[in-house]
């Protein structure tokens, strides 16, 4: 059996350990059922991470829609016995937004890559699948989706733009800079190379500056991210745009968004910076109009503004 | 300072769409139903391409068509025109190959346009590029300028015999070696002037858009000059009548002359949009820009400066190798002729000059105007050897430039390399850059370096530029094909607000707050009700754009003529609504009165009468909208003294900036602030040129610098803050009274720098060192000086 290629669904695929060989509803589901996808990537930022009680393990969690046939390639880290296969579950977002468990997993293991863990190709047999491993151990899963035939990998991203919530459907490979540019069309944020130096791209992601050239869309899903169209708050300039315009710290206007934004961050950490703080801190960020010369007394300017 | 007009340090009124991300630039810009195109570029240097094979290319996702040279060639697309023509010294025209947009059988450069792909978005165009099967024939590559002049050197283009171009000469060459022959003293120097990538944070974009309905054009792009892409593209390469072809550049994010020439990508998007029947969308990747935007400087220069035995200049022999790139790019060929040898006379009375330059085509990206567009590199060749003459007579630096200084009562002077300079007082301008930098107090400085094991210098640089291009008549004389004037609109509503549509553009430069200054200085309307409109052709009826310092000088100027024609027609109207003799009233602040009464007419009750005209004068017509075609008399002449003082560590040979202090006559200054921020911008530039930028190709063509990896750009921890003052002369042939400041900084400041770092280390035997002076170099010339 395979995906029916008519079922859209949503799978949610986790790392367990405990629970028994088969068993979706061994001990290691919390009480109150596996929890939604947006609640655990609060909980689960990044890799390597695990429930608050400690029972669920999971990486890249995805909310994923699938279409037609495809594989799912794990790779499944043990942190003892690679040749031990771990327990999974899936389980499946219903449209009235409960999850059911899934059954009938089946997986194919190559064997050890050399004492870390081990890669392994699943394939779903059934709807929803089930996978599991009887060792009883924390392990970390990997997922990447390849499509069998014709069908793109379209993950969905769910994140908070300049306060609001927003969704949209992206490739692997799209970058953060290019979703906040074409799909949700804040073209503030700006592109001015391909190598990672220039900074005209920089947001803030959890309130830390951040290439957004650098950075996968796909990575900013639960994120929180502000961009130069978020810097104002109702009709009110920050301290630091009425300070690039007090001080003639922009020409062409094309750095600007991202020197505001680096600037905002450098402030948020020192207070108070020198000249020579300023200048040293906005390495990641070139200009090719001022010089420098009023971006640095604009950022100064803003500091002691911002209460500094 | 006064708040508002002339001289106030108004902050800009296009902040604000800047600051909360709401600029439009060509990349925000979108059109239903485009298409996305990518250029397949050649990674050699030179071969001949034995077929292109698209077929996997045509198969991939979502691509719409691939086409390619043979297809323009097919259509009658023409090539990219050089706009001035320069001539051997026997008269003979410059050799002037063609330049199609897309080659068709050879290309010349790493990046020259093979193909485009276009597709339903950006990335499968790019991915289907990778599928164009093109077949290169290497040929031998010229790398640069040693090669193309080498003995035997294999050619780039087969009609260019020794890959020269043109053989130039200016001035008086038998004058020149006569006063070689007799003189005391000469001073000898050879010289390389870095080859630099303008690299304006916003890359090139462009967007066509055919409109069926009416078979008209509209081009999208980032330049400097939206009229004279219409007139370039339109006349000679898609043969479309201006009519039909509207050229939109919106908000640029930078220029510094690389986003004046028209490209081929313009042409091409333009083009494939109309085949397409939509539009079609090309936005530059940073290492594409790298190998597709004009290059800048380039010159390998044998000088001499002779001297009598006091120290006077007696003349000037200058020998140049210029790099003009595989192509002739739009001003390319005038960059090193025009406006370099011209400016050899400096503030200096120098009797005899002359210079040679011989131009050469290489397998290199097309080379032309870049900040100063041939006055830095003027100003580095005459400031670098008046700096080792000093050093050589055992002068004073500072008095062997005063004794050789053009006096203020010798003005107008006109020099022996064309030029007449029409006022100037370079004694006073030096004197306030020696305050600025506390010249003075040097030596105590450097012996206080000294007992912390570090070598400290100081140098000066005092420059002549010339900007405000141009007067046509005489720029025509020289080879230029197009004339060079600026236009102004002004409209006075009935409401009394004024619209100026300008020629100008506004690519950092602030326009939109410092014309909306002039108009109100002059007509007395506040600022913040003049919108100052530019960049769309369908808007603003002619122009030639900005680049060479000439937005306030030819644009400003013809603005004010404007103006003076508003109020020429609003006097006769305002005479006959206060039953008045026109010659009794006068206009001024915003008001028309009857001399010596308080019978008044505000402007907006003008306006108003001018388009409700039931009491009227009768043979007027109605309306106050005025325009004005400026042609300057003559270039404008700003000038500098930049000095700078340095700290060099001779273990690691890294250079530290102390002092960055300029004084600078740039003329009538319209709002400081932003003469200000232009002079930092450019003295950015000419510090990024003197310490950190270097273009490198390798021997076989292959640009080595692709990237912003290798390639330095000056950044916020590189730069000090500046030292910039004035001492004003104001220009006496345009009715502004104004000169320019936009490239002043990158003259004047890099022989400022070298003549500082030679200064350091002069102690340690070293006279000369080329840019960028990288750690590394100066580290190199000390140890080869104590060796």
């Amino acid at each position: 059996m395979k995906w029916s290629s008519a079922a859209l669904s949503t799978v949610l695929v986790l790392g367990a350990c405990g629970g028994e060989q088969g068993d979706p509803t061994g001990p290691g589901v919390p009480a109150d059922g596996p929890q939604t996808l947006p609640a655990l990537v609060e909980q689960l930022p990044g890799s390597r991470n695990h429930s608050p009680d400690g029972t669920w393990w999971g990486h890249n969690m995805r909310e994923v829609v699938r279409r037609g046939n495809f594989v799912f390639t794990y790779v499944i880290e043990n942190d003892d016995d690679p040749t031990t296969p771990s327990t999974f579950r899936v389980y499946k977002k219903e449209g009235d937004g409960s999850w059911i468990a899934g059954a009938g997993f089946e997986t194919t293991r190559p064997g050890t890559d050399g004492g870390l863990g081990c890669s392994a190709t699943l394939t779903f047999t059934e709807h929803p699948p089930t996978l599991t491993t009887p060792r009883d151990e924390p392990c970390r899963l990997f997922a990447r989706f390849h499509p069998l035939s014709g069908s793109l990998s379209m993950p969905t991203v769910s994140l908070t733009v300049n306060g609001q919530a927003v969704e949209g459907e992206v490739e692997g490979r799209t970058l953060l800079v290019d979703f906040i540019r074409e799909t949700l069309g804040l073209t503030g944020t700006h592109v001015g190379c391909d190598t990672s130096q220039c900074g005209a791209c920089v947001v803030h992601v959890g309130g830390a500056s951040v290439k957004s050239c650098t950075m996968l869309a796909v990575e900013a899903d639960g994120a929180d991210v502000t961009t130069v169209e978020g810097l104002a708050t109702n009709g009110t300039l920050h301290p630091m745009q009425t300070a690039f315009h007090e001080h003639h710290g922009l020409q062409c206007g094309f750095c600007t968004p991202g020197m505001m934004l680096s600037g905002i961050d450098l402030v948020g950490r020192n207070a108070n910076p020198s000249e020579h703080e300023v200048r040293e801190w906005l390495e990641g960020n070139l200009c090719r109009c001022t010089g420098y010369h009023n971006i640095v007394k604009a950022v100064q300017a803003a500091a002691a503004e911002m209460g500094g | 300072m006064p708040e508002t007009g002339i001289g106030a340090a108004l902050l800009r009124k296009e902040d604000k769409r800047f600051i909360t991300g709401k600029g439009k630039y060509v990349d925000d810009i979108n059109r239903p139903g485009q298409a996305y195109a990518y250029i397949v570029r050649s990674p050699e240097a030179h071969a001949s391409i034995a077929g292109i094979d698209a077929s996997e290319a045509l198969k991939a996702p979502g691509v719409v068509a691939v086409l390619t040279g043979a297809d323009m060639a097919e259509d009658g697309v023409g090539g990219l025109p050089a706009g001035w023509g320069i001539l051997f010294q026997d008269g003979s025209p410059m050799i002037e190959p063609a330049h199609p947009p897309m080659v068709v059988d050879r290309v010349r450069h790493v990046g020259d346009q093979v193909a485009v792909v276009i597709a339903e978005t950006k990335a499968q165009a790019k991915e289907a590029a990778g599928l164009v099967d093109v077949d290169y024939q290497p040929l031998p590559a010229i790398a640069g300028l040693s090669q193309a002049c080498a003995e035997g050197a294999a050619l780039v283009w087969d009609e260019a015999p020794g890959n020269i171009c043109y053989d130039w000469g200016l001035g008086d060459e038998a004058a020149t070696d006569a006063a070689f022959e007799g003189a005391a003293h000469v001073v000898t120097l050879d010289l390389v002037n870095n080859r630099l990538i303008p690299n304006a944070i916003e890359p090139r974009a462009a967007i066509g858009d055919y409109d069926a309905t009416d078979d008209s054009y509209t081009l999208y792009t980032t330049s400097q000059n939206p009229h004279v892409i219409r007139l370039l593209m339109g006349a000679f390469v898609l043969g479309l009548p201006e009519h039909k072809l509207r050229i939109v550049a919106p908000d640029v994010g930078g220029g510094f002359g690389s986003k004046i020439f028209h490209y081929a990508e313009e042409a091409i998007m333009t083009w494939a949009s109309k085949r397409l029947e939509r539009p079609v969308k090309w936005t530059a990747e940073r290492s594409e820009s790298f190998m597709s935007d004009a290059h800048g400087r380039d010159h390998i220069t044998h000088a001499e400066l002779a001297l009598d035995a006091d120290g006077k200049f007696v003349g000037l022999r200058v020998n140049t190798a210029a790099n003009l790139g595989a192509y002739i790019s739009t001003f390319g060929a005038a960059v090193p002729t025009w406006l370099y040898a011209t400016l050899f006379s400096g503030c200096y009375t120098t009797p005899a000059i002359f210079a040679n330059v011989k131009a050469y085509f290489t397998n290199t990206v097309p080379v032309d105007a870049y900040r100063g567009a041939g006055r830095p590199e003027a100003a580095f060749v005459l400031e670098r050897l008046v700096h080792k003459a000093a050093v050589q007579l055992g002068m004073d630096p500072v008095e062997l430039r005063k004794n050789n200084f053009i006096q203020p009562d010798q003005f107008p002077y006109q020099t022996p390399v064309a030029l007449e300079y029409d006022v100037g007082d370079y004694d006073g301008t030096f004197d306030a850059a020696l305050e600025l930098a506390d010249y003075s107090g040097f030596g105590a400085r450097r012996e206080e370096a000294a007992t912390r094991g570090k070598l400290r210098g100081i140098g000066i640089s005092t420059f002549v530029e010339a900007c405000g291009i141009a007067p046509s008549a005489v720029a025509g004389q020289l080879g230029a094909r197009a004339g060079l004037f600026e236009v102004g609109h002004v409209r006075v509503h009935p409401t009394g607000s004024i619209t100026v549509f300008t020629g100008s553009h506004s690519h950092g430069q602030g326009h939109e707050t410092t014309f909306a200054q002039l108009v109100s200085d002059r007509l007395g309307v506040p600022e913040d009700q003049v919108e100052i409109v530019h960049g769309d052709t369908a808007q603003v009826a002619f122009g030639m754009g900005t680049y060479g310092s000439r937005s306030l000088a030819v644009g400003g100027s013809a603005i004010y003529m404007a103006m003076e024609k508003i109020i020429a027609k609003g006097t006769i109207i305002a005479a006959h609504l206060m039953e008045a003799a026109v010659e009794d009233v006068v206009f001024d602040k915003g008001n028309f009165t009857v001399a010596g009464t308080d019978k008044t007419k505000a402007l907006g009750e003008v306006a108003f009468a001018a388009y409700v005209p039931h009491n009227y004068p009768e043979d007027l017509e109605p309306g106050l909208d005025e325009t004005a075609f400026y042609d300057p008399k003559n270039f404008t002449f700003p000038a500098g003294a930049h000095i700078v003082e340095v700290e060099i560590d001779p273990d690691t040979g890294v250079v530290d900036l102390c002092g960055v202090s300029c004084a600078d006559d740039v003329g009538r200054i319209i709002n400081p602030m932003i003469v200000d921020g232009q002079m930092h911008g450019g003295l950015a530039q000419g510090i990024g040129q003197a310490l950190l930028e270097s273009c490198i190709y390798d021997d076989s063509g292959q640009l080595i610098t692709g990237s912003y990896m290798n390639y330095t750009m000056p950044r916020a921890a590189d730069l000090p803050f500046f030292k910039t003052g004035h001492h004003i002369t104001n220009c006496t042939h345009n009715p502004l009274g104004v000169k320019g400041v936009g490239e002043v900084g990158s003259i004047g400041v890099p022989p400022a720098i070298i003549n500082a770092i030679v200064d350091a280390l002069s102690s340690a035997g070293v006279e000369h060192i080329d840019m960028p002076a990288t750690p590394e170099r100066v580290w190199r010339a000390l140890q080869d000086a104590q060796a």
